[in-house]
C-alpha cells in the first residue's frame, strides 16, 4: 500500500503527464499513419500527410491546453526527427552521370530555387516563406522545408502552407507530366531528367518515373537534388546563425548521419532505419501540424501557390528547352 | 458581385484543368490514385483559393479583433471591390479610432502627469478600506500598496472618517508631528481619497495668522502697497493714526496722507525701495484726516515675489509728533537755558560791576538784615562811620543812630513792610568816634526769591556840610526862628498861618489842615485841606491815622505843615490827638521832612495838656528886622535868586509879589537907596544883584 502511494507520488512528480502521453500516442498515431500510406502510394509524401493529419486533428479539437501540449513536443522531437531523417539522404556519386545531365540538373534546380525565391519576393511574401518555398521547389519539397525550418524559423502557418504548396505543386506534376510525355513524344530518359530535375518529391519522382521505367534513373537525378540539402543548410545556418559560424547541432548531426548513411553504414541498417526516422519526423510534423490554425494556414493566400507555380513552370520550361535542344 | 466573378473564373479555370488532365490520363492510362492526387491539389489550391477570398475578410476580422484589444492596425486594401471599401472604411474608421485612441492617451498622459505632479497622494479604499488604487508616488514611498488594508499602510489612519468628506490627521513619526489632510469622495462604494501633507501649510498658516495679529494690533501704522503705491491693506494702527478707516483707505494712493510738496520725495523714496530693498527713517509729515499734521518715521519695504519681482511695498510708519515737539521743546529749552546762562553772566557781570561801582561808590552804602544786623559794607561806609568792613558786618545798625534815633530801623523796615518801596530822607548817623553826622539816606527793599523781606539796602551820603550850611541860610532867610525836622506849637492861628506863609515864600511847599474856611486864614486853596467828616475833594476826615498818612505823604523835606487841632480835639480825645503828635514828631524828626506847626485856640486843652504839648513841640520866635517887612521879602527874594546865580529884574519882582511896576520900582529903589542892591546890565536888561551888605542883613537875620 504505501509502495503503490510511493509510486503515485513518484509519478506526480515526474515532468510528464498522462495528457503528455496521450498526445504523443495521438502524434505518433499520425506519423505512422502517414507512413503507412506512403508506403501504399509513395507519392504522398508522409511527412506532408502526417503535418495534414496533426492539422485535421488539432483543428477538430481547438483545444489550447492540448495545443500547448503537443508544442511542448516540438523542441524535442525536431532534432531528433531531423537528425535521423540523415538516413533518408543518399548522397550521389556525380561521376555517375554525364556531365550535361549534372549540369542541367544543377542549373534546373537553382532556376527554380531562384525564380520561386524571387517571385516570392515579388509577391512580397515574407522572407522565411520565399526560402522555404524555394528550397521545397528547387532542392527535395517536404524534407527540405522540414530542415530548413529550425534554421530560418518561419511562422508555422508559413512553414505549414509551404509544406501543402509544395505537395501541391508536387503532385500536380506528377499528374500533368504524363500528359507533357503523351504530348510530346518524350523518349524515358528524358522523362526521368524531367522529373528527377523538377518534380518535388522523392515519392512523387518514383511514381512518375514508373510509368516509363525509368524509375533509377529519375530517383538518381532527384539524388543529386536531395544532396544539395546538405549545402544549403551549411549555408542557411551560418546565414542566419545568431552568432558567426555557429550551426546546431542537429544540423551538423543531420549532415554527419546523411554521410555515414551514404558511405559507410551498411545498407541494411540504413533502410531498418529510414522508417523510424520517417515515424518520428512525420510525428514531428504531426506535433507541428496540430499547433496550427487551418485558418491561419489558409490566410497565407494564394500568392505563395502562384510563387511555387511559376517557378516551378521556369524550371520545367527549362528542361524542356534543353531536352529539346537536345543537350540532354 | 466582383467576388463573384472571380470565383466564377477560377471554377473555369478547375473545370478547365480537369478537363485536359482527364484526357491526359485516359490516355495514358495512369493508375486510379491519380484522381486522389487531383484532390489533394484541387484541395489544396481551394484552401488557399479560399483563404486568399476569406483573407481581407479575416484581416479585417483580425483587425477589428485587434481594435477590439487596443492595437489599432490598418488594412491594406488589396482590391477595389467590395472588400477594398469595406477596408477602406474599416481603416477609416481605425483612423478616427487612433484620434480617439491618441486623444485619450493624451489625456491620460495629462492627467498621470497631474497625478504625478499632484501634491499628494492619491489613492482609493474598496468598501473593506483596502487599497484598490494608488498613484506612482504613493506606490513608490510605501510599495506595492494594493489590496493592503489602509490602515497597514498608513498608521493611524482614521477610517471612521472617511464618511466626513474631508479630515485631518496626525502622523507621530521619529518624534516628529505630520499633519495630513485627507479630502475624500465616495463613488459607489469606492473611496477615493487624495492625502497631503499640510504640515507645512499649518506652519504658514500659523506664521500668517501671527503675522495678521502683529499687523492687527500694532500700534505702528502699518500699510501695504501695490506697485502703483496704492494701498491694499490698512491696519488698525494706521486707523489709530491717521483716523481713516481701512474702506476709506484701501485703493487710494500713499499721497493722499501727505503734504503736496512732499509727493516728489514719496517718489524718490519708492524708486530707491526699489533698488535698495528698503528706505529706513523717513521723517515726514503726514496728514490726519481731521486735517492735523503730524509728524512720522516711515521705513518703506519692497516686497518681491519667487522670481524676484517686485510685487508691491510694505510702509511702517511711527508716530513721532510728541517726540519732536519733546526734542524741539528740549532745543528751545536749551536755548533759553544759553539764553538764561548767558543773561546770568551778563547779570554776574553786572553784579560784579555794581557790586564794584558800590565797592568803590562815593556813597555809603550797607544793608541790613531784618533782624536790624548789618550784612554787607562798602569801602565808602568805613569811610563815612569810621568802622572796618570786618567790624561792621554782624554788628547792629542800630550802633549806627544817633541816641534819639534808635528806632529808625524799625521804623524803616515797617515803613518798607507797608509798601513804601523807594525811602529817602535825610537823617543823621553816628560814627565810630561818636560824632553826628547828616546824611541823605535812599532805603531800598532786599526781597528773597519768594519775594519776603529779606532785609534792606541803605546808600547814606554824608550831607553835614551841606546841611549845615542849609540851615545857616534858611536861619537868615525866615522871618521865625524855626528849624527844619522840628515840630513847633501855636496858640495864635494868625502867627502859625504867617509862618507857614513865611515858609512857602522862602521855598517850602504849604500845606495847611484846617476847618477854618482859607479865605478867613489867608491861605492858597490849593495848599488847603478841610478837615470835614464829608469824603469830597480837597476834604480830610478827622482821623488822626489819616491825618499821619496825609502827612506822610507828602513828598520831599521841604514842606511847612500847619495842623489846627481844634476839630480834631472836638472829635477826638486829647490822647489821641497827642499820640499823633508824637508820631508826627518822630517822623518829622527822623526823615526831616520839614517844619511841622500845630495850633489851637480852643479852650479845650487844659493846663495839664498844654505842658505836655509844650513838652513835645517848640515854640515860635520872631526875628528882629530894622526894614519894613515888604522890603525885607525884597531883598530875600533877590538875595535867594542871587544864591542859585540868577539875577532877576524888576519885572520878575513884580510877577514874584504880584505888584505893579511903579511899587516894585519904589521898593527897590529903598533898597538901592539903602545900598543893600545894586542894579548892574546884562546886555540890555537891567538886573538886580545884593551888595556885601545885603548879603551881612541876610546873614544876620
Amino acid at each position: 500500500m504505501r509502495e503503490t502511494v510511493k509510486l503515485i507520488e513518484v509519478a506526480r512528480e515526474l515532468p510528464v503527464s498522462r495528457k503528455d502521453v496521450q498526445m504523443f500516442l495521438l502524434l505518433l498515431l499520425c506519423g505512422v499513419l502517414a507512413y503507412l500510406i506512403s508506403l501504399a502510394d509513395p507519392a504522398l509524401e508522409p511527412l506532408f500527410l502526417a503535418l495534414a493529419f496533426g492539422i485535421i486533428a488539432g483543428n477538430l479539437q481547438k483545444d489550447e491546453e492540448k495545443r500547448r501540449m503537443a508544442e511542448k513536443f516540438i523542441p524535442v522531437l525536431l532534432p531528433v526527427g531531423i537528425t535521423l531523417y540523415g538516413v533518408n539522404i543518399n548522397i550521389p556519386y556525380l561521376g555517375e552521370f554525364h556531365p550535361e545531365v549534372v549540369a542541367v540538373t544543377l542549373i534546373s534546380a537553382s532556376l527554380i530555387f531562384l525564380s520561386v525565391f524571387w517571385i516570392s519576393s515579388r509577391l512580397k511574401l515574407s522572407n522565411q516563406m520565399s526560402l522555404l518555398l524555394a528550397c521545397g521547389s528547387g532542392i527535395c519539397g517536404v524534407s527540405a522545408i522540414a530542415i530548413i525550418s529550425p534554421l530560418i524559423k518561419p511562422k508555422k502557418e508559413e512553414f505549414s502552407a509551404a509544406i501543402m504548396i509544395i505537395t501541391a505543386v508536387g503532385l500536380t506534376g506528377a499528374i500533368i507530366y504524363p500528359s507533357i510525355a503523351h504530348f510530346t513524344d518524350m523518349s524515358p530518359e528524358k522523362f526521368a531528367v524531367l522529373s528527377g530535375a523538377t518534380l518535388h518529391q522523392t515519392g512523387i519522382v518514383k511514381i512518375s518515373s514508373q510509368l516509363f521505367g525509368v524509375e533509377e534513373k529519375a530517383l538518381a537525378i532527384k539524388g543529386i537534388r536531395i544532396a544539395m540539402i546538405a549545402l544549403i543548410v551549411l549555408v542557411l545556418s551560418i546565414l542566419y546563425s545568431e552568432s558567426r559560424f555557429y550551426v546546431p547541432w542537429y544540423i551538423v548531426s543531420f549532415l554527419g548521419v546523411a554521410l555515414f548513411s551514404s558511405t559507410y553504414l551498411p545498407s541494411g541498417i540504413v533502410q531498418s532505419l529510414r522508417p523510424l526516422a520517417t515515424v518520428m519526423f512525420a510525428t514531428t510534423l504531426a506535433a507541428i501540424g496540430y499547433t496550427v490554425s487551418l485558418g491561419k494556414v489558409q490566410r497565407v493566400g494564394v500568392r505563395p501557390l502562384v510563387a511555387a507555380y511559376a517557378g516551378w513552370i521556369v524550371g520545367v520550361v527549362f528542361i524542356m528547352l534543353a531536352i529539346g535542344s537536345g543537350v540532354v | 458581385m466582383r467576388v463573384f466573378i472571380r470565383f466564377v473564373l477560377l471554377f473555369t479555370i478547375i473545370s478547365a484543368i480537369s478537363l485536359v488532365l482527364g484526357i491526359s490520363l485516359v490516355e495514358v492510362g495512369v493508375s486510379p490514385s491519380y484522381y486522389a492526387y487531383v484532390l489533394i491539389v484541387v484541395l489544396i489550391i481551394s484552401l488557399f483559393s479560399a483563404g486568399s477570398i476569406l483573407e481581407p475578410v479575416e484581416e479585417l476580422r483580425d483587425a477589428f479583433q485587434s481594435a477590439v484589444r487596443g492595437e489599432m492596425r490598418k488594412v491594406a486594401p488589396k482590391s477595389s471591390d467590395e472588400f477594398g471599401e469595406l477596408a477602406s472604411a474599416f481603416n477609416w474608421m481605425i483612423e478616427e479610432l487612433i484620434k480617439e485612441k491618441e486623444s485619450l492617451e493624451e489625456s491620460e498622459k495629462r492627467f498621470r502627469s497631474v497625478m504625478e505632479e499632484l501634491d499628494g497622494w492619491l489613492f482609493e479604499l474598496d468598501s473593506n478600506h483596502r487599497i484598490v488604487f494608488a498613484t506612482n508616488n504613493f506606490k513608490e514611498k510605501f510599495g506595492d500598496v494594493e489590496g493592503k488594508y489602509v490602515g497597514d499602510v498608513l498608521e493611524n489612519f482614521p477610517v471612521e472618517k472617511l464618511e466626513l468628506g474631508k479630515f485631518e490627521y496626525e502622523v507621530i513619526k521619529d518624534g516628529k508631528i505630520t499633519t495630513v489632510e485627507v479630502v475624500v469622495k465616495k463613488e459607489e462604494g469606492i473611496y477615493r481619497c487624495l492625502a497631503r501633507d499640510v504640515s507645512e501649510r499649518k506652519r504658514v498658516e500659523r506664521q500668517l495668522a501671527f503675522f495678521k495679529e502683529i499687523l492687527e494690533h500694532s500700534v505702528d501704522a502699518i500699510v501695504i502697497l501695490d506697485v502703483d503705491s496704492r494701498i491694499t491693506v490698512w491696519n488698525k494702527g494706521a486707523e489709530m493714526m491717521f483716523g481713516y478707516t481701512a474702506e476709506e483707505a484701501v485703493g487710494k494712493p500713499l499721497n493722499f496722507l501727505m503734504p503736496k510738496e512732499h509727493w516728489r520725495q514719496c517718489a524718490e523714496n519708492f524708486k530707491r525701495a526699489v533698488v535698495e530693498g528698503h528706505v529706513k527713517d523717513i521723517e515726514a509729515p503726514r496728514i490726519r484726516k481731521d486735517g492735523e499734521l503730524i509728524i512720522v518715521d516711515q521705513t518703506l519695504t519692497s516686497i518681491h515675489d519667487s522670481n524676484g519681482e517686485v510685487v508691491g511695498f510694505v510702509a511702517i510708519m511711527r508716530d513721532i509728533t510728541k517726540r519732536k515737539r519733546a526734542e524741539l521743546d528740549l532745543k528751545t529749552s536749551l536755548e533759553e537755558l544759553e539764553k538764561r546762562t548767558r543773561e546770568l553772566l551778563e547779570v554776574q557781570k553786572e553784579l560784579q560791576q555794581l557790586a564794584s561801582i558800590v565797592e568803590n561808590s562815593n556813597d555809603a552804602i550797607y544793608s541790613v538784615d531784618v533782624r536790624g544786623i548789618i550784612t554787607s559794607w562798602n569801602r565808602t561806609a568805613e569811610k563815612v562811620f569810621g568802622w572796618s568792613k570786618e567790624e561792621a558786618i554782624g554788628m547792629d545798625a542800630s550802633a549806627l543812630l544817633p541816641e534819639e534815633l534808635k528806632g529808625e530801623t524799625e521804623f524803616i523796615i515797617r515803613r518798607i513792610r507797608e509798601g513804601d518801596s523807594g525811602l529817602s530822607f535825610e537823617t543823621r548817623r553816628l560814627r565810630k568816634d561818636g560824632t553826628v553826622i547828616d546824611v541823605e539816606i535812599t532805603v531800598s527793599p532786599i526781597l528773597d526769591e519768594l519775594g519776603e523781606l529779606s532785609g534792606i539796602s541803605i546808600i547814606a551820603r554824608d550831607i553835614s556840610e551841606k546841611k549845615r550850611a542849609e540851615r545857616e541860610a534858611e536861619k537868615r532867610m525866615f522871618k521865625y526862628d524855626v528849624e527844619r525836622g522840628r515840630i513847633y506849637f501855636a496858640d495864635n492861628f494868625d502867627l502859625a498861618v504867617d509862618v507857614i506863609n513865611d515858609l512857602v515864600k522862602c521855598g517850602y511847599t504849604g500845606r495847611v489842615i484846617s476847618r477854618r474856611y482859607p479865605e478867613n486864614i489867608g491861605v492858597c486853596e490849593d495848599n488847603y485841606i478841610m478837615l470835614s467828616s464829608r469824603k469830597m475833594k480837597g476834604t480830610l476826615d478827622p482821623d488822626p491815622e489819616k491825618i499821619y498818612r496825609e502827612i506822610m505823604s507828602l513828598p520831599g523835606w521841604k514842606n511847612a505843615v500847619l495842623l489846627d487841632l481844634d476839630y480834631l480835639l472836638v472829635k477826638r480825645n486829647f490822647e489821641e490827638v497827642y499820640e499823633l503828635i508824637q508820631r508826627l514828631k518822630d517822623v518829622f524828626f527822623v526823615l526831616n521832612k520839614g517844619i511841622l506847626i500845630v495850633c489851637s485856640e480852643s479852650e479845650l486843652i487844659g493846663e495839664r495838656e498844654f505842658e505836655l504839648l509844650k513838652m513835645e513841640c517848640r515854640g515860635i520866635k520872631s526875628r528882629k528886622v530894622e526894614i519894613p517887612d515888604e522890603i525885607y521879602d525884597v531883598l530875600r527874594f533877590i538875595y535867594s535868586k542871587n544864591k542859585i546865580g540868577e539875577r532877576p529884574s524888576i519885572k520878575d519882582v513884580m510877577n514874584n509879589f504880584g505888584i505893579t511896576r511903579n511899587t516894585a520900582k519904589k521898593r527897590v529903589q529903598q533898597l538901592l537907596d539903602r545900598g543893600l542892591i545894586r542894579i548892574i546890565k546884562d546886555g540890555r536888561f537891567k538886573v538886580l544883584e545884593v551888595t556885601e551888605d545885603g548879603r551881612q542883613i541876610m546873614r544876620v537875620a
